[in-house]
């Protein structure tokens, strides 16, 4: 009898085992597939606005140049399974398309570049998703945050650099702001 | 409302990462409670029995990880952990079969209540992770960068052993080696896996004070009170996420752990009990700890010392033992006047004092039934708290090798520890004042009673409400160094910049010793993670450093740095001086957090 209950025991435990481990790696592998839910035309339309102190919905970052004087606009997705989209600015009349994608490793974090605005313009923005070409969202805004900027005066504390001899120098001055804050 | 739908947010995201940890700290804990069943001889309750196993959890699941690593025969894959821990569970098992067993003793309501906080813990501070780009502070950009190094070592099936250590000078080996173990098995992100196991780290480390509670006052609720202490009454340990203190957290649930097992070595010193077995989990409990943080050898030591001391103590003549009361509280007194004194070091009571008063202030007023009903433990608790205040004035000069002038213990640690000997003080104390009132009751009639379910209902009631009202369970803005421009930025010099690109990042002073002394520098803004994120080579200078003197664009010029990064912390650069010399400094990104300046240099 105890023999019996001792054999049912270890098999349960090993079923149990087998198929905790076995039903993880099944959903892991559910949950790897890319979910991209394609907006049909009965989905309303998302605002798109500055993202605030706590972001949440489609929400524009920052506005920024590059190099080439290309304009990045980057973007915060609601979720993983928010669909990959495109760009288009209107503004004057034209109609500008900006090419979007996501931040490598940061897959809610997406980056679109295109042509430069000036700063202080008003635009309207309409992200299309890429896949089946619909709206998902719009919006106005004011390109404030960019800016490739003038010179500035500015009178500084004057300190003499040390050479990068190490990737961490030794000590040139004391800092008031405390380690682990 | 928010807190949970950041918390489903989260679980929906990452839920095989929650779930991936979780099944492998359970088979841990499978592996673990047979074992020590068997060496308690079945004496504890249910609860007790959960909390002191739920410690011992890591023990087999970085023995796993070590053995995995150590070995170069068999092909690593993600299943590998779970294989391992299967086995070990599966002879845990099998050894406690062949043992005599007796049912489980005790309420059940206990346990329940113990499991109940383990998962609604765990909700709640998996929202931290709703708001944290990557894991928090420059030590965050370390440990991932070690990690994803471990990764690939992983992913190679080579033996540890035969390969390089990431770096030279770091000793968390046991908290990267379990995190690129755990990374691989759930099929994660690096610095997600990091997020959700510091957040599931910080929902055990409380549960294992409840053994040492339970099993001295013979006390449910004096236990649980404890739990909730350690859980919601200061927002330490958890703060500690902020500063990426990983590799800390994880110690000290190995590092109570140990002190359970010391304790109920203690305990059964003189029966016929598993001794050995007591003694070589203790070791390997030690071992494992060190592992993890080495600093926690020290702690352990601290813990060892103020239990043999207050026995001491306990067995001195009544006559010397007020004395040397007085003047162990008067020298707490003198620590606590030198620790104030200090700017460094002050903010150690900022969570116990400053923001923490209420619930330090409750354990000073239960402390006296503590020492009346406990003194041996109590005194150990204050001992212990005595010692690791002394630690931070204790030189250790050249003992590790690569390091200057460092103190048995740094300002962080402490102060991220205190909340143990606090929470059992508070146990104690609350188990005595049910025992004063229970006494009361017997000879005084109802009244007490109802005065004794009031003390209890409303102790436990304050601590719920404040972790409800006051709590934090977010990121601190302290400690967020990186912003979405700076995910944008590493995206762009990713794709854009030279691979042999060099370039310059913000770095600032590390002081939290004493004397003042910087430990060197440490990274200041999301610069840091460039090396991880952004695959260039960085190299660091004071965020002071002027880059309007002609000195500084030459020299770097002649070391060949081709990029400066600006990010957007109060210590990043000051990108004024750049923009004031465009022929020196142009600029090739910007972002309103984050630029990339380029350095025209002549050849």
């Amino acid at each position: 009898m105890k023999q019996k209950r001792f054999a049912i025991g270890i098999a349960i435990f090993v079923a149990l085992t087998i198929m905790g481990v076995w039903g993880y790696k099944v959903f892991i592998n559910a949950n790897s597939k890319p979910a991209h839910p394609s907006p049909t035309g009965s989905q309303p339309v998302l605002d798109i606005t500055y993202c605030g102190a706590d972001p949440s919905g489609l929400c524009v970052v920052s506005c920024g140049v590059e190099t080439e004087g290309g304009m990045l606009v980057n973007f915060i997705t609601p979720g993983l399974s928010f669909p990959d989209f495109y760009l288009k600015i209107r503004w004057h009349g034209n109609e500008i398309v900006y090419e979007c994608q996501r931040v490598e490793g940061f897959p809610t974090s997406i980056s679109c570049v295109g042509e430069q605005i000036p700063l202080g313009e008003t635009i309207e923005l309409e992200v299309f998703s890429k896949t089946e070409d619909h709206l998902i969202a719009k919006g106005s805004l004011v390109i404030s945050s960019l800016a490739l900027p003038t010179p500035i005066t500015v009178s500084t504390t004057k300190i003499s650099p040390t050479p990068p001899s190490q990737a961490t120098p030794t000590a040139t001055a004391v800092n008031s702001y405390p380690s682990y804050p | 409302m928010n807190i949970l739908l950041d918390g489903l947010l989260v679980l929906s995201n990452h839920w095989h990462i929650v779930v991936g940890v979780l099944l492998i700290l359970l088979l841990g804990y499978g592996a673990v409670s047979p074992v020590l069943k068997a060496i308690s001889k079945d004496n504890l309750t249910a609860a007790e029995h959960f909390s002191f196993s739920i410690g011992g959890c890591l023990l087999p699941v970085s023995l796993g990880t070590l053995f995995i690593f150590s070995q170069g025969v068999f092909h690593r894959t993600g299943m590998s952990i779970f294989i391992v821990l299967t086995i070990m569970s599966l002879g845990a098992f099998l050894l406690h079969y062949r043992m005599k067993k007796t049912p489980v003793q005790g309420p059940k309501l206990p346990l329940l209540a113990l499991i109940s906080i383990f998962f609604v813990s765990i909700f709640f501070r998996l929202t931290f992770v709703s708001k944290a780009i990557v894991p928090l502070y420059f030590d965050s950009a370390e440990h991932y960068r070690i990690i994803q190094n471990l990764l690939e070592v992983y992913k190679s099936s080579e033996s540890i052993f035969r390969s390089s250590l990431p770096v030279s000078r770091y000793y968390h080996l046991g908290f990267h080696l379990l995190a690129a173990v755990l990374t691989a098995a759930v099929q994660g992100d690096v610095k997600d896996t990091i997020l959700i196991l510091g957040q599931i780290i910080l929902a055990i480390i409380p549960i294992p004070i409840f053994f040492i509670i339970r099993h001295e006052t013979k006390s449910d609720n004096a236990g649980l009170l404890a739990v909730l202490l350690a859980s919601f009454g200061w927002y330490m340990p958890a703060y500690a996420v902020n500063w990426g203190k990983y590799p800390a957290l994880t110690s000290l649930v190995v590092i109570q752990f140990v002190s359970s097992i010391a304790y109920i070595a203690f305990q059964y010193r003189n029966g016929p009990s598993k001794q050995w077995g007591l003694f070589a989990i203790l070791g390997l409990g030690i071992f494992i700890s060190s592992l993890i943080h080495t600093r926690s050898a020290i702690i352990i030591g601290i813990a060892f010392a103020s239990w043999i001391a207050a026995k001491w103590w306990c067995n001195s003549p009544k006559s010397i033992r007020s004395l040397i009361l007085c003047l162990m509280l008067g020298g707490m007194l003198i620590g606590v006047i030198f620790v104030q004194s200090s700017d460094i070091l002050k903010a150690v009571f900022d969570p116990y004092i400053r923001n923490g008063f209420l619930f330090t202030s409750i354990i000073l007023l239960l402390s006296p039934f503590a020492f009346k009903a406990f003194p041996h433990m109590a005194l150990s608790s204050t001992l212990a708290i005595f010692f690791l205040l002394s630690s931070l004035f204790v030189p250790v000069v050249r003992l590790l090798p690569g390091y200057g002038y460092l103190t048995l213990l740094d300002r962080p640690f402490v102060e991220m520890i205190l909340y143990f000997p606090l929470s059992l003080l508070g146990g104690l104390g609350y188990a005595g004042l049910e025992q004063y009132l229970l006494d009361t009751q017997q000879k005084r009639g109802n009244f007490y009673k109802g005065v004794r379910i009031l003390a209890n209902s409303s102790l436990l009631g304050l601590i719920l409400l404040n972790a409800f009202v006051n709590y934090n369970f977010y990121p601190s803005d302290c400690c967020k160094i990186v912003s979405y421009d700076d995910l944008v930025a590493f995206d762009w010099i990713d794709k854009n910049l030279p691979l042999d690109s060099r370039i310059l990042v913000s770095t600032t002073e590390l002081r939290v010793l004493a004397s003042n002394v910087s430990e060197g520098y440490v990274g200041a803004d999301a610069g840091i993670w460039i090396p991880s994120l952004a695959n260039r080579q960085t190299f660091g200078l004071p965020d002071t450093l002027d880059f309007g003197q002609q000195s500084t664009f030459d020299m770097l010029c002649k070391y060949e740095i081709t990029y400066i990064y600006v990010g957007g912390t109060k210590q990043s650069f000051d990108d004024s001086q750049l923009r004031n010399h465009p022929d020196w400094y142009q600029t090739v990104l910007f972002l309103p957090k984050a630029r990339v300046y380029e350095i025209i240099c002549i050849p």
